[in-house]
């Protein structure tokens, strides 16, 4: 799986404290993330998704 | 954010082996022997994980984010799983081939347990470095 996390933080100014803060997971699954390492589960996703305004699909790309 | 109390006080128990450690190197009547560098060893690399963790705990805290979340909590079931199978492989090995070589039972059973934490140490470290993924059949 893809992510456009890493793309969105620095469009929206965004560190990756900042946003594991808002999203309130560690700082380290935001890493994990951004890598396409971790899987997220829906409210996660969907958590991510809303800080960046955007819909799953957009954020989170399946390869 | 104020460091939840639980952190600290999480330290403790690495103090303690610390101490214990280091007490029963000191005070050994008898010189320490081949298996007692490896338990001492084990116990010192099995502490040292630990308070990796422990710290990483805190620094988060310190930066306002949770110490635990849906990824941590995942990578220690996966960590634990696989150590209870590793850890059986290691009985049974020792059951089978160091019981004839070291018949002093205590020495097999400190061995066994100091085996069983250091797989759940290294298995925890190998996880929270590469991650877990639900793909994963092994």
């Amino acid at each position: 799986m893809k992510t456009r996390i890493k793309e969105l933080r620095a469009r929206d100014n965004l560190t990756q404290v900042e946003l594991a803060q808002k999203v309130s997971v560690r700082r380290e699954t935001i890493v994990f993330l951004e890598k396409g390492k971790y899987n997220p589960s829906l409210k996660l996703a969907h958590d991510v998704s809303k800080v960046f305004n955007m819909k799953i699909e957009e954020v989170f790309i399946m390869k | 954010m104020k460091i939840k109390h639980n952190s600290l006080v999480s330290f403790i128990p690495s103090i303690i082996g610390i101490i214990l450690l280091s007490l029963w190197a000191y005070m050994s009547k008898y010189p320490i022997d081949t298996i007692g560098y490896f338990i001492f060893g084990g116990s010192i690399l099995i502490i040292c994980i630990g308070l990796y963790f422990k710290i990483q705990r805190l620094n988060n805290e310190k930066s306002g984010l949770t110490s635990d979340d849906e990824l941590s909590k995942k990578i220690k079931e996966k960590a634990t799983s696989k150590a209870f199978i590793f850890s059986v492989y290691m009985w049974v090995f020792i059951i089978l081939f160091l019981i004839n070589l070291e018949p002093r039972v205590k020495i097999i059973l400190g061995l066994g347990l100091l085996g069983m934490g250091l797989i759940f140490s290294l298995n925890w470290l190998y996880y929270s470095k590469f991650g877990v993924s639900d793909e994963d059949t092994d």
